[in-house]
């Protein structure tokens, strides 16, 4: 319960000690969680992961009651770049502890009243049958070529994956989980004095991040085709955006001409952003790094066998998105 | 298009709707969908209309006949308003199966280049007039054997819709769009939800759009994978087809090939269905097996146009109505009857004969009626068959 806080029976546990009402809380008490629950957030920001030790286990409750403080304190700050980058990171700190045990999979899908069910003969491979509609709605198919429907086994409103795929579901869905309850209006609630403290420090720590990210330098050309307008926009929303597409769209802007400067600030959007993994990245896509060799963006064709092609009237007579032009 | 020309096609439409207004269909629930018009005399599209119930908008297509009708497939909050304030729901999961995008080829033999300066004619897609260099009147007129390889693709998208995507059979229901097409509609709660995302994978996943290179010999995993799927069926259906038929694919195989096919058929069945595409490389060398699975995985595609079905927002003919493009309605079309013979179903109007004055037009049928071929001549014709002549712009009332 304290490795995944937020399925039910540790709803339920927070529910009868805390959750009622945080102002009612007798600090001392509580001092611990609230300083955890501070500590996951500031470590969602700054190391872009939510490190778990086992002496958290230790501390039981704490560690229990420390995520609806952190979930309480990014409802404070209310960006939802900042929800972004704290669900990103708690969704990727339970994929890690999935990995680590893979009976917990079904043991959280079943929590998380995520269905699925075991085909005839699947066991053998580990494979699990879930729903289609389910599948579709956490649009894997940008995760890369395995995950397009057109690779997989679909068969009357099902599809087949195995128990490690079905991890990476999860871990989509528990982020969606923490970002819903993060949007949670919480303006009318009396906090506690170190809560509110501690409200204070992290707007600074926020504060202090955001000021790093320049604001956008750049005005909406005109004519950026969908594709490329689409990848932009989900960045800038502070998305979490694959390989495939960061290439994509760094590969298409280095290719109009944006200032490596420019990208990068808009890079910085990014919920998991590491400045030097990065640079690097981008040195390599415009050629200054590496054998000097400049990516051009995907032609169309590729667009669309990476699922990353959404054309409007104007795509139909190209080939390539560099030449997408809106005519009048 | 001359002003006589124009009020004989509004009479003709406003015989239609008097006869089968109630054949005019929105699916429910009405009031949430956004209506458009086309209307009279320049066909002006009148978008963001709303009606309370089938009756009302039967009413108003009757007092005023359209050119053209279209509702959404989205189910809105407030479907009147502009765009950005409707609010989708839910919407119809749409497809839009069209010649152009199954058998381009077939098209192209029913399409004529015409010279509306010195009425020369010409097949195929010219941009200018050879005599005069005055830019061409493009026209494609209708083909049924276009009408039948769309009439196939449907049928093929429907079996993937129900075996595949586990769509219940009552949930679909298709049209014939009045031109050369066909409208698959999916009403279904689960899916209705979807986004444009989901959507798109789904016109991906049916015209294979993404799949692994997996005809290439040897990158047979993604094949291990996907057999026990709706794909690993298709595609097995189509290596059977091939196999079985090897005679008429020696384009690909050559002579040698299809000797090889047929005397290794049952062992390359049984290799395709194991997923060991390399075996297959071992009875036909990797030039052949390559050129067999692609031709395989091409054939295993089913063609939609994917930016009808990923656009929530769009709106759709509306069933019951006559499409501008030929003066023939959309037509609900039972799963069992979708063929090239839909338009029998085409309810009776416009029989009586009148006298146009045609320019050009190739020996053609329009259902059950053949017309043509006609050159600068006078003739009589029922009423629909001068409207379809009109509307393709190569025909006046004289």
């Amino acid at each position: 319960m304290a490795k995944y806080p937020f399925v039910r029976d540790a709803r339920e546990f927070v529910g009868q000690h805390f959750d009622l009402s945080l102002a009612e809380l007798p600090e001392s008490e509580n001092r611990e969680a609230i300083e955890r629950g501070f500590q996951r957030v500031y470590q969602a920001i700054r190391r872009k992961k939510i490190p778990f030790d086992t002496q958290n286990m230790i501390r039981y409750d704490t560690e229990v009651v420390s995520f609806p403080v952190a979930v309480m304190l990014v409802a404070l700050i209310n960006d939802d770049m900042l929800r972004n980058m704290y669900a990103t990171a708690e969704a990727k700190r339970c994929s890690e502890l999935m990995a680590q045990d893979r009976t917990d999979i079904p043991r959280i899908a079943e929590e998380l009243e995520f269905h699925f069910r075991v085909p005839a003969g699947g066991d053998e491979q580990n494979l699990l049958a879930i729903r289609l509609v389910d599948y579709l709605s956490f649009s894997p198919q940008l995760w890369g070529e395995k995950w397009r429907l057109a690779n997989r086994a679909v068969d009357k409103g099902e599809v087949l994956v195995t128990d490690h795929e079905l991890a990476r579901i999860l871990e989509e869905k528990i982020k969606r989980i923490i970002l819903e309850r993060t949007r949670t209006d919480v303006s009318d609630i009396k906090l506690p004095a170190l809560l509110a403290e501690k409200r204070v420090e992290l707007a600074d720590v926020w504060g202090e991040y955001k000021a790093a990210i320049q604001p956008e330098a750049r005005l909406e050309p005109h004519d950026i085709p969908p594709c490329m307008d689409r990848l932009k926009q989900r960045m800038m929303k502070g998305e979490n955006l694959s390989h495939v597409e960061r290439r994509t769209l760094v590969s298409y802007l280095a290719a109009v001409e944006w200032t490596e400067e420019e990208m990068m600030s808009l890079l910085r959007h990014s919920p998991d952003f590491n400045e030097r993994i990065a640079k690097y990245q981008l040195e390599h896509i415009t050629g200054r790094r590496g054998k000097g060799k400049r990516y051009l963006p995907p032609s169309c064709a590729t667009m669309k066998m990476y699922g990353l092609c959404y054309p409007d009237k104007w795509c139909n007579r190209i080939r390539h998105p560099l030449r997408y032009r809106r005519r009048t | 298009m001359r002003e006589q020309d124009v009020r004989f096609l509004r009479s003709v439409f406003a015989e239609y709707y008097s006869k089968h207004s109630e054949a005019v269909y929105v699916p429910p629930p009405v009031n949430s969908r956004e209506v458009g018009f086309a209307v009279w005399p320049d066909r002006v599209m009148v978008r963001h209309m709303s009606f309370r119930s089938l009756t009302d908008m039967r009413e108003y297509v009757l007092n005023d006949p359209p050119a053209d009708a279209y509702h959404s497939c989205a189910v809105y909050e407030s479907p009147e308003k502009p765009m950005e304030y409707k609010n989708a729901l839910w919407a119809d999961l749409a497809f839009d199966v069209d010649a152009k995008d199954v058998q381009p080829d077939c098209i192209e033999e029913m399409t004529y280049s015409i010279c509306p300066k010195c009425g020369a004619h010409r097949k195929g897609n010219k941009k200018k007039c050879p005599n005069c260099s005055e830019e061409s009147h493009i026209v494609e007129f209708m083909s049924s054997k276009c009408i039948a390889s769309t009439a196939h693709q449907t049928r093929r998208l429907n079996s993937a819709l129900i075996d595949e995507l586990g769509i219940e059979e009552g949930d679909i229901a298709v049209y014939f769009s009045g031109h050369m097409g066909f409208h698959v509609y999916v009403t279904s709660k689960a899916i209705g939800e979807l986004g444009p995302d989901a959507r798109r994978e789904i016109t991906s996943y049916l015209s294979l759009e993404g799949a692994a290179d997996s005809y290439s010999p040897g990158k047979s995993a993604n094949l291990r994978t996907i057999r026990a799927g709706g794909v690993g069926r298709r595609l097995q259906e189509e290596i059977l087809d091939i196999v079985n038929n090897a005679g008429q694919h020696n384009d690909i195989l050559e002579d040698e090939g299809v000797l090889l096919l047929k005397e290794n058929k049952q062992r390359i069945l049984s290799a395709f269905n194991k997923g060991r595409t390399e075996d297959i490389v071992v009875l036909l060398g990797v030039k052949k097996a390559r050129k067999l699975l692609r031709r395989a995985w091409q054939r295993a595609a089913i063609v939609v146009d994917p930016s009808v079905t990923m656009d929530i927002h769009r709106i759709f003919r509306m069933p019951g109505t006559l499409n501008s493009k030929s003066g023939l309605p959309k037509q609900r079309v039972p799963l069992d009857k979708i063929d090239a013979d839909v338009l029998s179903l085409v309810p009776e109007y416009g029989r009586a004969e009148v006298q146009i004055s045609a320019s050009f037009v190739p020996e053609m049928e329009i259902g059950d009626y053949k017309v043509g071929p006609l050159s600068n001549e006078t003739v009589s014709v029922p009423r629909y068959i001068a409207a379809y002549l009109m509307l393709k712009g190569v025909a006046s009332v004289d």
